[in-house]
């Protein structure tokens, strides 16, 4: 039964809805998009945090707003929104074809990438990582192309470099991007201990059989490492447990 | 209370620590006038200070005032602070006359401070307006500060830039909190709650200080340089070509352009830089420069809008529906506007 991976299609979709609201007509709002979504698409609605994050570094202005506002994603559901909400966590999804095991060391590739960020737009007073963002290019680069505003030059090439890259890892290891660098699920990823949302193992049931491990997108074995920061709770493992040894849970942690 | 939650502490600690680490002082430049308010007797003379304090992480250069106020004036030119550096302070000195045949009475002069602040290779000009209280009274003993000398800018001491309190309070309390969870039970539910009491501190604040309005204008505007859809260009660079001259001398009718830009946008002063050098070639062409932040009915009426985003550097001819985006071979696009194009 993947009652939870159906859930997942259906709020995933919301995801996107979402970051495309602006077709309905609607400015841009004060809310920040709790995934990756360049705030300069034509129809978003919502301001990317990573974003406003650098913008915010290039203009000197102390980040409560931001900071406020991430806390409480982090709070809510952590890295819960990548694997719920997030529409290139989608799009990483639906190219998911090799579930292969993470690499431990690899994982903490997105937090060099958040820090190489933070980094950049100090030294060079620029959002520098907006230029290499992947999500930037299927979202921004290429709608201005046709709406006449961006041009087949050498920063649109370098956008559909990365994004090339990131496609080919993406089919060649499943969620490739959210695994090893994307900045936001970095960011999300530092909350994913005490998030609300969290997946409960009932070590009473787990007789360690593996085929949670073998359905996990995001290489983890979530029958020994259930509270790992690189899980985004996207509830695989939970309807690949015969055993229902595990479980998505809301709420304070009651601790085993 | 386990590793584990300690570790869950320490991560969002972090977060909390690279962000206050991560951001400068407030911009730009803070002002204030010693002594203010001050009295003058009418056909002496009084001299005040204005200090200035940089609160940025940046240069801050030629620093002037620019005195609007007919009945008191300076006696002597202010000299301009050259440079101030990141966090410095320093003050100009004003020595100020008033007329004899000034008429009593408190009032209020106005004044403008003018710099420039450049980050990277981009570079603003800023104008501050300010305000003195006087009061002009009746001489009869005037004071005359003797043997008023031109002097360089006024070094003020050792006087740091006030303390960024909020931010390290904020910080501090968060490490506190995690601290006191170090040593405590059931870890996971107090870090949770300790977290919820900072977002909600910190949005608060956040909200107070407008901050939500400025993600949303961050948002709304699209600077195309700032996410990759050009190169940015330095306003250095902006210079016309021999031929781009030649062809601007052969405008015959009046034009007026309109340069829409943002503050924090890295190419618009190129294009506003562009648009100021065709019009020193020809007087033919009259431009008006237009923030779209604070006017953005402006920019929706004139066009500068692709789906819902406002689009920045812009350049508009009034008359025509045509509208230059982004800088990227400005020179012969603004000539085809100009309709002396090749």
């Amino acid at each position: 039964m993947r009652r939870l991976t159906i859930a997942r299609r259906g709020t995933q979709g919301l995801g996107l809805l979402f970051g495309l609201f602006g077709v309905t007509g609607i400015g841009m709002t004060h809310i920040l998009f709790p995934g990756l979504h360049c705030y300069a698409c034509p129809l978003a609605v919502t301001v990317c945090p990573i974003g406003l994050m650098q913008n915010l570094i290039v203009f000197g202005t102390p980040p409560y707003f931001w900071l406020g506002t991430i806390v409480a994603y982090g709070l809510l559901a952590g890295r819960g929104f990548c694997g719920w909400f997030c529409p290139f966590g989608t799009l990483n999804d639906l190219l998911s074809f090799r579930k292969v095991r993470i690499s431990k060391s690899l994982s903490f590739g997105k937090f060099a990438v958040l820090l190489a960020t933070i980094g950049a737009a100090w030294y060079f007073t620029d959002t520098i990582f907006c230029k290499l963002c992947p999500a930037a290019s299927i979202e921004a680069s290429i709608p201005y192309l046709f709406l006449g505003v961006a041009k087949v030059n050498q920063p649109f090439l370098i956008h559909m470099g990365t994004l090339a890259g990131t496609l080919v890892g993406m089919v060649l290891v499943s969620r490739f991007w959210c695994r090893y660098l994307c900045p936001m699920g970095g960011l999300l990823a530092l909350f994913n201990r005490v998030s609300f949302l969290h997946l409960h193992l009932d070590a009473d049931r787990c007789t360690g059989c593996g085929a949670c491990a073998a359905r996990c997108p995001m290489g983890l074995e979530p029958h020994v490492e259930h509270d790992d920061h690189n899980c985004i709770k996207c509830g695989e493992c939970v309807d690949a447990c015969h055993l229902g040894a595990l479980s998505l849970r809301y709420g304070f942690r009651r601790r085993t | 209370m386990s590793a584990r939650a300690v570790r869950s502490l320490v991560l969002p600690a972090v977060l909390v620590v690279l962000s206050l680490c991560a951001v400068a002082q407030e911009p730009i430049l803070a002002f204030s006038v010693e002594p203010d308010p001050i009295t003058i007797l009418v056909g002496g003379r009084s001299e005040v200070r204005v200090v200035v304090e940089n609160r940025s992480a940046f240069e801050a250069d030629d620093v002037e005032i620019v005195w609007d106020d007919p009945a008191v004036v300076p006696a002597l030119d202010p000299a301009p602070i050259e440079s101030l550096d990141p966090f410095a302070t320093d003050a100009i000195r004003l020595v100020l006359e008033a007329s004899p045949d000034a008429v009593e009475g408190a009032r209020t002069a106005r004044f403008e401070v003018v710099y420039t602040y450049c980050v990277g290779d981009v570079c603003y000009q800023i104008v501050e307006a300010l305000g003195l209280g006087i009061a002009v009274e009746a001489a009869a003993d005037p004071t005359v500060i003797e043997d008023v000398r031109p002097t360089d800018s006024v070094e003020v001491g050792e006087r740091a830039t006030p303390f960024p309190w909020p931010w390290v309070g904020l910080g501090v309390a968060f490490i506190a909190v995690g601290c006191a969870l170090f040593v405590a039970r059931r870890a996971g539910r107090r870090a949770a709650a300790a977290l919820m009491l900072v977002l909600a501190g910190a949005l608060a604040y956040g909200v107070a200080r407008n901050q939500h309005e400025q993600a949303q204008g961050i948002g709304a505007v699209l600077c195309t340089s700032c996410v990759g859809i050009e190169e940015a260009r330095s306003v250095h660079d902006a210079r016309l070509s021999p031929a781009a001259i030649d062809a601007l001398r052969s405008l015959d009718v009046d034009v007026e352009l309109s340069v829409f830009y943002a503050e924090w946008c890295h190419s618009c002063p190129y294009a506003e830089a562009m648009v100021e050098r065709a019009a020193e070639v020809t007087d033919r062409i009259a431009y008006t420069f237009v923030d779209v932040e604070i006017d953005p009915a402006l920019a929706a009426e004139r066009g500068v809008i692709r789906s819902g985003r406002t689009v920045v550097p812009a350049i508009v001819r009034a008359g025509s529906d045509e509208v230059l985006f982004g800088v990227e071979d400005l020179e012969r696009r603004l000539l085809d506007l100009l309709g002396v194009g090749r």
